[in-house]
């Protein structure tokens, strides 16, 4: 039973995100019809198709995949169902860094916001993990209370910073999120990104799977907890990171598509981590649909619309009973 | 009595608290051996660096004859495969998915299962008789259910050690009795070495051969259970006075009629 309900998630979640993809490039500011995709009527539609829509969809996609796929990877590796790299303050830093970087005068191209964004998330990573530490290891119920502080704290530095410097536009995609004038260089950055993290948690998705048992016991089993770890966090670092650095920092994805997927579909990390992956990618697709359409003339700000969205996600959660914190 | 495991004058403990201090032991082969002692006395801590999660101060750990500490984690855990204190399973995984755990010290860089796991994988569950609940999720299972899939999932790691940190508390008496019935199986049968910290004197005394006593980092007492379970042991370790009877059949002795020395200063 379970195997065939697993399929028809499968055959759902493929087929929405399909349509998702049609339909994110077909809307915006002016609908298109369908056959402008294969038969634009002008030269104009031609270039808006795919010099605009289309690299601005397959970030949206590619950004949903990694936020949805380094909320899972969190969530096992810490043993609590609440972690996500924006809860945790990882995007918070990845989007500092940036900022920073563009007020001291670094040129934000694709290398430099690379770079910078890792550095960033990387941090904001290790300080979160050390804030965490306690004498018996790492701490569950500390790593999300920490965290969120610090996400809260490094988040208002960022918009003090841009404030303070009259640079709220200029970063304006990178403080309320989103994929605006998004180019095929960016897109590129997150399909590499993309490839890397889905065929490193392919390739560990056992030893990562195993990471949600009780320390004693994974080490039990002879598994080296801390180079899973590590490994775990250059994932999550990565997509973090890349996200942050082509679509600002839009939460809630890495924590609500995961508890979403668990919720119709009970199962471990590695059962799970493939329907977790689409069901961002189609999550952020139909929600940049919304953001650019559902207001004429304006672009809605995608970390506002997506934590709105999580945040109901999250009220269900607990309201329905589910473990929020495990020690 | 040929030695698994020895321990050659270790110091052991957390931070810079010694907890055991300069303690020699040897564990027999082919044997259950049961680690007793009362609350703190350090069962937990010699437990760790027995079995290599935590490096001893000082001293040296030989299993099979070698280092322990020259153990891969892979290499060591298809040794000995470890059991602690109320394990936790991943939410949302079924029974046979929980033992084919135990399998991950041996696979080598592929995610898949061999036949040859595949088959150790349903032994252990037939093992621990737990075959109707194959495809179960761990987390529904009663108390004694779920300790026995963990105990499948060791099994599983096809290793000559078992350790297991106190695999009856928590448990009601038909359970904990089941377990110790399985452990028992699992050493005659499979031939497994098996170390065990037990709470209740007279199991320890009925299911193990070999008991390691100890008591504020120290081992007082070491032996067989008719050596180790004695009036004197029990007033100084375990400040109770009591009788002792022997079973006819297995003259393996039982604590009867217990009385606290503790309070009366004696």
């Amino acid at each position: 039973m379970s195997r065939t309900k697993n399929g028809m998630l499968w055959l759902i979640l493929v087929g929405l995100l399909g349509l998702g993809i049609v339909l994110n490039v077909l809307g915006g500011p002016k609908w298109y019809s369908l056959s402008q995709l294969w038969q634009p009527s002008s030269q104009l539609i031609h270039d808006v198709i795919w010099t605009m829509r289309i690299p601005r969809m397959l970030a949206s996609v590619f950004v949903g995949i990694l936020l949805a796929m380094s909320g899972a990877l969190l969530q096992t590796i810490s043993r609590n169902p609440l972690a996500d790299p924006s809860i945790l303050g990882i995007n918070a830093g990845a989007n500092l860094a940036l900022i920073i970087g563009g007020v001291t005068g670094i040129a934000l191209s694709i290398a430099n916001t690379v770079w910078l964004a890792l550095l960033g998330a990387g941090c904001a990573f290790l300080i979160v993990i050390f804030l965490s530490m306690s004498k018996n290891g790492l701490d569950p119920l500390r790593l999300i209370l920490g965290g969120t502080i610090f996400s809260g704290f490094v988040s208002c530095i960022s918009f003090a910073v841009s404030m303070i410097t009259n640079t709220t536009q200029q970063f304006k995609n990178l403080l309320v999120g989103g994929f605006s004038g998004v180019n095929y260089q960016q897109v590129l950055l997150l399909a590499i990104v993309t490839v890397i993290v889905l065929a490193g948690v392919t390739a560990f998705r056992t030893g990562f799977t195993l990471l949600a048992m009780d320390e004693k016991t994974v080490e039990g089993l002879g598994i080296s907890v801390r180079t899973l770890w590590l490994f775990a966090a250059i994932f999550v670092i990565l997509a973090a990171g890349a996200s942050v650095a082509v679509g600002g920092n839009i939460g809630f994805v890495g924590l609500g598509i995961p508890q979403l997927i668990n919720v119709l579909h009970p199962g471990s990390f590695k059962q799970n981590i493939g329907l977790t992956a689409v069901a961002g990618g189609t999550f952020m697709v139909f929600a940049d649909l919304f953001a650019k359409t559902a207001v004429a003339g304006i672009e809605l700000p995608l970390a506002g619309l997506s934590a709105l969205i999580g945040g109901c996600l999250l009220f269900a959660i607990v309201a329905f009973g589910r473990q929020v914190a495990r020690s | 009595m040929a030695a698994i495991m020895e321990a050659d004058n270790i110091t052991a403990g957390y931070g810079r608290r010694v907890i055991i201090d300069h303690q020699t032991l040897t564990i027999p082969a082919g044997k259950i051996t049961g680690l007793i002692g009362p609350n703190g006395s350090g069962k937990s801590t010699l437990f760790n660096v027995l079995n290599g999660f935590e490096s001893p101060m000082s001293g040296d750990i030989k299993l099979f004859g070698e280092p322990i500490s020259q153990f891969s984690h892979r290499k060591r855990a298809q040794k000995i495969a470890c059991l602690p204190q109320q394990p936790a399973a991943a939410a949302g995984i079924t029974v046979s998915e929980l033992v084919s755990y135990g399998r991950y010290c041996h696979r080598r860089g592929l995610n898949r299962l061999s036949k040859k796991d595949h088959q150790i994988i349903d032994e252990a569950i037939t093992a621990v008789h737990l075959d109707e609940f194959k495809e179960h999720i761990v987390s529904n299972l009663s108390g004694g259910q779920r300790q026995r899939a963990f105990v499948a999932m060791t099994l599983a790691q096809d290793s000559p050690i078992m350790m297991l940190d106190e695999p009856t508390t928590y448990l009601d008496l038909t359970n904990q009795l089941d377990i110790l019935n399985l452990l028992k199986d699992l050493n005659e049968n499979y031939h497994k070495t098996i170390i065990v910290i037990l709470h209740d004197l007279n199991q320890a005394a009925q299911y193990c051969d070999h008991l390691i006593c100890l008591v504020d980092g120290e081992i007082k007492a070491t032996g067989n259970p008719t050596d180790v379970i004695t009036s004197d042991v029990l007033a100084d370790i375990f400040k109770v006075r009591a009788d002792i009877i022997y079973d006819k059949c297995t003259n393996c002795p039982q604590i009867l009629n217990c009385q606290s020395l503790a309070g009366s200063g004696g």
